[in-house]
């Protein structure tokens, strides 16, 4: 039942141990505004505030019945926003499917949530249907929803659209949410960039993009299979120099299109090839964002 | 063309038929490949333009493959059924009959070498014809019958020359019957000439060059025009070749002259300029019947069709491989 979620565990004591403690033991606190019981500012008394929120010292230097406000001491909530598409279910290198790679990155950032002792929700779906977990806190629930990720990206499953899922969440959350956007895009289309803005209003926007294999780099015998089309993609082309060449400088310049469009929009995006940077792609973002997504 | 072994190639054609719809036909016989690496967004790469320089590559070299396969099938199966074609062989050798017809009467000794010479340079002009001669004074002699075998006519034409020459009796032995109160009947030697055709059953043209001086002693059996008439009946037409004195004589060369175009010919003074040719032209408008010999039926294997197929379809594959390799 706790297979994911200790793996992710595992994982993160490998890779990171001593900056996930560090995280753990608070830094992660800073980047959300609120402090609980922390003073915020003062305003004017209005019929129906509670009497003994009333600054009395204050009220006596200004003449004027003023309120203590405190910020709320909420708990976050974390929604992970997961694209289930078949091509996710698709590999991210020889080894790794990109749906175990998107289960560890929703895993590290919700065990940093759940230890700090927020709840997290998931939104998942595909093209045709996009489904979600109500917030809850605790590792059990965390598990879940790792659950989830992991059992409806299936590579018979339909094709994937974030701007379908995006739509959703936007149409469904009302909360403000730190948001997590784990897909396997690599384009910006205006839809999408419409959609993310919109959203951006609303929440704290995270942005993980899990990179595909690229079938020119394969050296294996088996067969290499599209999995959006269902196509072989053939062996001869698999093996071309210039080919590989003129692929892999079209995949650095849609990284680039796609981190320009994503800056235009001020949302931190990480790239994640393998476990390993996925822990440390997390923590990078969480940094960033703790600065406001200006590192 | 036909297929000697018809049931195999049919045996063939079924294997490779049903072969092509287990490969083609992708349900169920063929599905998603197993343990295939799944990739996403491959897409992408083809539309880099590389992409479709090596696909246009790949398509001429797998069109080069099929049809390479497509001649080694056809080849294979051509070869193995055994193409042969039957070769209704109808040998039409010899379509007209010339029997030459010389009077060797002493009026013509003089005459008949030179007759002799130019019935030889007649059947040199002469094409696929059979050609007799005969003899006759008030009897005929046959001396060879109708033959298409020309070496043959020759040799005899020139012994025949020789023998005319030299005043040689033996040679016309046999031709005058009789204390030799009677001779030189072209009448009866025509009738007789026009006997020797053989085949009286079958089309064919048939023609006679009589060469005579028309002065005929003695009582013949047939008089001249009933002769035309014999041979007008039995379709030969009748050549003339007649000899410079004949217009001395009274009513020889008339009587030969109507005796002739009776039956269709010509009739030319011999040693006149284009006589011979003049003859010749004739002999060759004479309709050419077809002579009804059966058809000779032979089986031949044709193996230069499936070879060459074979052949390509081979050549064609190492191209493949070594533009593969290059």
């Amino acid at each position: 039942m706790t297979a994911h979620l200790t793996r992710v565990k595992a994982r993160m004591s490998i890779h990171a141990h001593r900056k996930v403690r560090g995280l753990l033991e608070g830094e992660y606190a800073s980047m959300h505004t609120g402090r609980s019981m922390d003073f915020n500012d003062l305003r004017e008394y209005v019929r129906g505030d509670d009497v003994k929120d009333i600054d009395w010292k204050a009220s006596a230097r200004s003449r004027a019945l003023l309120i203590k406000r405190y910020a709320a001491a909420r708990k976050h909530t974390i929604l992970m926003v997961a694209s289930t598409g078949r091509s996710m279910a698709a590999m991210n290198d020889l080894d790794v499917p990109k749906r175990d790679l998107a289960v560890m990155v929703a895993g590290v950032v919700g065990y940093l949530a759940v230890r700090h002792g927020d709840r997290v929700s998931l939104a998942w779906g595909d093209s045709v249907e996009q489904h979600q977990m109500p917030p809850a806190s605790g590792e059990l629930n965390l598990e879940r929803r790792l659950g989830a990720i992991h059992d409806n990206t299936l590579p018979t499953g339909p094709p994937a659209d974030l701007t379908a899922v995006l739509k959703y969440v936007a149409r469904t959350v009302r909360r403000r949410t730190i948001l997590v956007v784990i897909s396997d895009e690599y384009t910006i289309d205006p839809e999408l960039s419409a959609v993310l803005r919109r959203l951006t209003v609303q929440h704290e926007l995270l942005f993980v993009s899990i990179g595909d294999l690229d079938p020119t780099t394969i050296h294996s015998n088996g067969n290499v299979v599209d999995i959006d089309s269902g196509h072989v993609v053939p062996e001869w082309a698999r093996y071309d120099e210039a080919l590989r060449r003129e692929y892999a400088a079209l995949l650095t310049g849609q990284a680039t299109n796609m981190r320009r469009e994503l800056d235009a929009l001020n949302i931190v995006h990480e790239t994640v090839h393998d476990d390993a940077s996925a822990i440390r792609a997390v923590l990078k973002l969480l940094e960033r964002h703790r600065h406001a997504g200006r590192r | 063309m036909e297929l000697k072994w018809t049931w195999l190639a049919i045996t063939l054609m079924v294997i490779v038929l049903v072969w092509l719809v287990v490969w083609l036909f992708p349900t169920p016989f063929r599905r998603t490949p197993r343990n295939a690496v799944l990739v996403a967004h491959a897409a992408r790469l083809r539309r880099i333009p590389r992409f479709r320089v090596l696909a246009r590559r790949r398509e001429f070299e797998m069109l080069a493959r099929v049809v390479a396969v497509l001649f080694l099938l056809g080849g294979t199966i051509l070869l193995s059924s055994r193409l042969t074609s039957t070769d209704s062989h109808q040998p039409d050798v010899s379509n007209r009959d010339i029997m030459l017809c010389l009077d060797v009467s002493g009026s013509m000794t003089e005459y008949d070498e030179e007759l002799a010479r130019e019935f030889a340079k007649i059947s040199e002009g002469l094409d696929g014809e059979r050609i007799g001669l005969t003899i006759w004074h008030n009897a005929s002699v046959t001396v060879f019958p109708l033959t298409d075998d020309y070496d043959f006519v020759l040799e005899q034409l020139e012994t025949a020359a020789d023998k005319f020459a030299s005043y040689d009796y033996d040679y016309v032995a046999g031709t005058l019957v009789g204390n030799g109160n009677s001779g030189s009947l072209i009448s009866d030697g025509l009738v007789s000439c026009v006997d020797r055709f053989d085949r009286p059953d079958e089309e064919r043209g048939r023609a006679i060059v009589l060469a005579s001086d028309n002065d005929p002693q003695g009582k013949p059996i047939f008089t001249l025009p009933e002769a035309s008439d014999y041979a007008a009946e039995h379709d030969v037409v009748v050549y003339g070749l007649g000899t410079r004195e004949m217009s001395v004589l009274p009513g020889a060369v008339e009587g030969f002259t109507s005796a002739v175009e009776n039956t269709g010919g010509t009739f030319s003074v011999m040693g006149s300029d284009g006589s011979t040719n003049s003859i010749a032209e004739g002999i060759n408008e004479l309709e050419a019947a077809r002579s009804k010999e059966p058809a000779r039926v032979t089986v031949i294997d044709e193996p230069a069709l499936g070879t060459g197929l074979v052949s390509a379809g081979v050549l064609l594959v190492v191209l493949a491989g070594i533009r593969r390799r290059a």
